[in-house]
């Protein structure tokens, strides 16, 4: 699986999930603009993103489920319950192709008919609300532009031996199309270069520039407002060139060339008597279809006429046409028409062009403040601080326009010392020698305090010349917003995690070591610094672990963010209604703790909706409002996460469960008596206890309560049940931050060391073996005005001995609480308690009872944890 | 000189694929995760040769990172493509009023993104 397909599986399951929660959320506020424009945005690069790769299936639905919310975005069509079902459902299945994809490189190919079934029921849904499908197809709009006249003077000012040489390309049969592209006045702000786009336009044979309007004076110029028009001729056909003018089709004017388009006659028009008749003769030959008669006598009219006039020139292309295309008639009539309106017009009209061309530029009194500016742009130039490959060409383009300032101020006279500069400035590759020069050859204009025009400043730098900083120096990166997330894989962490937990265990040599120090060799002084060297490395180990557990700290979200959809679809199943509120979702526990929490929780979200909550009628009959409420709320309790799992249901009645334990033989009849309701709700945490009256595909799934409870119980969680008929049920969890570390108290007994530990231990006390009584053969103490039965670990343990009592005749009993019960477990000694990393039982001491595991000691002796529930039990 | 290019896009993956692409092509990368970030780049002196931005983003839409990044200086000239799908062509246009060179269809294939962008970056 390349690095691509893993990164967009994994954002993927991130969309699938919060397209997920938008769409519930959208439930609650139909009308959200701002949520659907999310949604949208969410189908939308997840479908982009799976063009990436080769799966058509997947594109298609995400587009189809794409094509909805868009047309849900634009209130083409209102979001309902409906349309939410069938986006949950998409969104289920390309999950499902993810996850496909991610354990076999594909998805099945059975995959596709339910694909396809998916995309046609998202189309259906767009168009059965939608009626008018307003897709303009965005291509033909610039084709049928019908070609007009030309249009193009550009075109007429070329030469005409150029013109006739493409006419000629034009009759070979050669297909040519001519383009105007009129760039937006803004164009250069857009990014876009017209010059370049044109030179890159393909095959041109003929281009042409020329400015759109007349050049206003030169201070009034605005050098960034583009108003060039280019045109241009080329053998390619319209599409390659809308293709290549993509980005600017709306500017772009196309048509095949014609041959009409390039006959536009040049020249001074001269009446004379002879074109009246000429006229009427040639039209006479075109009607009979006397072309030899009409080129005769266009020849010879060509011949009487001065080449440079008007008529020559229509008389040229006359013949021309007559030549390559004998058989267009029209093409000739045209042409004669031409000769006759002109033949018709009196006036000769010559005196439009040369008149207003010699006046040259006036006495502008903003010439001064340009000239100025010019200088001052030369001087940024000659300022800025970089030195790039270019810096000669750079050099003599400074040197040019200065030249050119020098000359329009008319002072000539300075040029030689602007060349030497120049000359110099090459040489050495730097602009001080021109630099200099500026600063003496004008004085007056020295450093100016700023510019003094107006006019449209080219993006000034009025900045001192030398040491000059980079505007936009690179500064330090971390002023970048956005939240700094590491994505790492949890193999890392947890093989940061095991070296930890070594290097606690690693640590914990060191007071054995420095009690060595001190016994065996004698070295005391040695001891003392083994222990101040201990205190150090103990607090560093410490924080470190402390990080290191903070790193795999997860929210709980990651177990809640389930039950939005979980309880809207089961309550939509059962007909019920069901508020659902969540609490404390950003509360973190470790991710091992939250993992195993998730299973669990769903199974008692699961009993709530299906045994606890009632249906709207069964409430309203209650005298409750018909919609019910599950509340989940997670607070943290100093080292503990608690999650409280409430509803407002029938709650549990405790007659019920007497009953039903009654019938499954679950507890003797004595027994049930004497129970409290409490204690008799605390029943269906017992093994084999289903309370439903008929399994339902929800919540009988063959799981009691009772594989709630024990999984809690392996991550040392408790579980608390409270209820009341008629009211609702509170479920409470209670479950460490963390379980990396286990503290344990170490103990002995029949001369081993166990360890046990420090959650299940309630309290130690010695027990004076004249306080012991026996009651049923039990051994029993009053602890705290309580009897609490006494049991020898050994006993428990299978071990011969008896319980060894101290020099005082006391026991030494180890209280921990089963269930709700004390218990005294009584042990040989007490010793320390230390933290340990708690190893399960792994391979054949797998299966062991009574042992939670087993934990590397400083010494690197192996110490047994016990587990007391365990043993108990 | 390799020129740069600024990539903004929210999907990893997306970014991922095209920066790719471009490096292969031998243009350096810079890329950032929405229109908030990438003024960021901009501002904290990443000079793009060219921009490509996807339009769709939290935070900071493409549309909005367009007008920002067209008002910050030494920005007006750069190019700047805009990742859009097939279906969004009103978004197209408001991206070109605002100032976009042009656009990408997604998915953008190699050989395509470099065509592209040798239209719109000279010398590239």
């Amino acid at each position: 699986m390349t690095p691509l397909l893993q990164q967009f599986l994994s954002e993927a399951r991130d969309f699938l999930q919060s397209i997920g929660e938008k769409l519930l959320q959208l439930e609650d506020r139909p009308g959200d603009a701002e949520l659907i424009t999310e949604l949208f945005r969410l189908v939308h690069t997840l479908k982009g993103n799976s063009g990436l790769f080769d799966f058509p299936e997947l594109s298609g639905v995400l587009h189809a489920a794409e094509d909805l919310m868009d047309a849900v975005r634009d209130g083409r069509i209102a979001f309902a319950r409906g349309l939410a079902d069938q986006l949950l459902e998409t969104m289920d299945f390309v999950a499902i192709l993810i996850e496909e994809i991610e354990s076999n490189g594909v998805y099945a190919t059975a995959r596709r008919q339910e694909a396809q079934r998916l995309t046609q029921s998202l189309r259906n849904a767009v168009s059965r609300e939608e009626t008018a499908e307003p897709e303009p197809p965005a291509a033909d709009a610039a084709e049928t532009a019908a070609p007009t006249e030309p249009r193009s003077r550009a075109l007429a000012g070329t030469p005409e031996p150029e013109r006739m040489a493409l006419y000629r390309r034009l009759a070979a049969g050669e297909r040519l199309t001519w383009a105007a592209y009129r760039p937006e006045e803004e164009c250069f702000f857009k990014g876009e270069d017209p010059l370049y786009q044109l030179i890159q336009a393909p095959d041109c044979c003929w281009r042409a520039v020329s400015a759109r309007e007349a050049w206003p004076a030169i201070a009034e110029l605005d050098a960034y407002r583009c108003i060039l028009d280019f045109e241009l001729i080329t053998t390619r056909g319209e599409a390659e060139l809308l293709e290549h003018f993509r980005y600017t089709q709306d500017q772009l004017e196309l048509a095949a060339l014609r041959p009409w388009d390039l006959m536009e006659p040049v020249g001074e028009r001269v009446e004379g008597p002879a074109l009246a008749d000429f006229v009427q003769a040639a039209r006479e030959r075109l009607a009979a279809g006397d072309r030899e008669g009409l080129e005769c006598a266009a020849r010879t009219l060509l011949e009487l006429t001065a080449s440079d006039q008007r008529v020559a020139s229509i008389l040229r292309w006359l013949l021309l046409a007559l030549e390559l295309e004998p058989a267009s008639v029209e093409t000739h009539a045209r042409l004669i028409e031409t000769l006759a309106a002109d033949a018709g017009e009196t006036l000769a009209s010559h005196a439009a062009a040369p008149e207003t061309g010699a006046a040259g530029p006036p006495e502008d009194p903003d010439r001064v403040a340009v000239q100025r500016e010019l200088w001052e742009v030369q001087r940024e130039i000659l300022a800025l601080p970089d030195a790039p490959d270019w810096l000669p060409g750079r050099l003599r383009a400074v040197t040019a326009s200065l030249a050119g300032l020098v000359t329009s101020l008319g002072r000539e006279e300075l040029l030689p010392g602007l060349d030497a500069a120049s000359e110099q400035a090459l040489a050495s590759a730097d602009a001080a020698p021109l630099h200099h020069w500026m600063e003496t050859a004008w004085p007056e204009w020295g450093p100016a305090p700023g510019l003094t025009s107006g006019g449209p400043a080219p993006t000034a730098l009025t900045t001192p010349p030398s040491d000059d900083e980079p505007k936009f120096g690179r500064r330090a990166e971390d002023a970048l917003p956005g939240p700094r997330i590491l994505k790492v894989d949890q193999g890392k962490v947890d093989r940061l995690m095991g070296l930890i937990g070594e290097m606690v265990v690693a640590k914990n040599a060191l007071p054995y070591l420095a009690a060595r120090a001190e016994t065996q060799f004698g070295a005391r002084e040695m001891s003392r610094e083994i222990k101040a060297q201990y205190a150090v490395i103990n607090r560093i180990a410490e924080d470190m672990q402390d990080a290191i557990m903070q790193v795999r700290m997860t929210p709980i979200s990651f177990v809640f963010q389930r039950f939005p959809r979980l309880v809207r679809d089961l309550t939509r199943k059962m007909g019920k209604e069901v508020k659902l509120v969540m609490e404390g979702e950003d509360t973190e526990a470790d991710k091992h703790i939250i993992e195993c929490l998730t299973d669990p929780m769903i199974h008692i979200v699961r009993n709530s909706l299906d045994h606890g909550l009632e249906t709207p009628e069964e409430r309203r009959g209650a005298g409750k409002p018909p919609t019910g409420k599950l509340t989940i709320r997670a607070v943290q309790e100093s080292d503990r996460v608690r999650i409280e799992i409430a509803d407002d249901g029938r709650g549990i009645d405790p007659e019920h469960i007497r009953r039903k334990a009654r019938e499954r033989g679950l507890i003797d009849e004595s027994r049930l008596e004497r129970l409290s309701d409490q204690e008799a709700i605390d029943l269906v945490f017992a093994a084999g206890f289903s309370t439903a009256e008929q399994v339902t595909d929800l919540s009988g799934r063959g799981v009691g309560m009772d594989v709630v409870r024990s999984a809690i119980a392996k991550v040392k969680g408790t579980i608390d049940l409270k209820s009341q008929p008629g009211v609702g049920t509170r479920l409470r969890l209670s479950l460490p931050l963390s379980m990396a570390v286990t503290n344990v108290m170490i103990i002995r007994s029949h001369g081993q060391q166990f360890g046990v530990p420090m959650d299940d231990v309630i309290e130690t006390v010695r027990v004076d073996s004249a306080a012991i009584r026996t009651i049923k053969r039990h051994r029993t103490a009053v602890l705290r005005s309580r009897i609490v039965p006494l049991v020898p670990l050994n006993e428990l343990l299978g071990l011969p001995d008896p319980p060894r009592p101290n020099g005082d005749g006391a026991y030494a009993t180890l209280v921990v609480r089963i269930g709700k019960e004390p218990i005294g477990i009584m042990v040989d000694d007490f010793r320390e308690t230390v933290d340990i990393i708690l190893k399960p039982m792994a391979g054949i001491l797998d299966g062991i009872k009574g042992y939670a595991g087993s934990a590397l000691m400083g010494d690197g002796s192996v110490l047994l944890v016990l587990d007391p529930k365990d043993l108990l039990s | 000189m390799s020129k740069t290019i600024l990539v903004v896009d929210d999907s990893a993956t997306m970014v991922m694929s095209l920066k790719a692409s471009l490096e292969m092509a031998g243009f350096k990368v810079e890329t950032a995760n929405d229109g908030v970030q990438a003024v960021g780049k901009l501002k904290s002196g990443v000079k793009p040769d060219l921009i490509i931005t996807d339009i769709n983003m939290p935070n900071m839409g493409g549309i909005d990172f367009i007008r920002a990044a067209r008002g910050l200086p030494g920005l007006r000239f750069t190019p700047i493509l805009a990742l859009t799908t097939e279906s969004q062509q009103a978004k197209r246009d408001e991206a070109k009023k605002l100032g976009a060179t042009g656009w990408l269809v997604k998915p953008v294939g190699g050989a395509d993104l470099l065509k592209v962008i040798k239209q719109v970056l000279p010398g590239a």
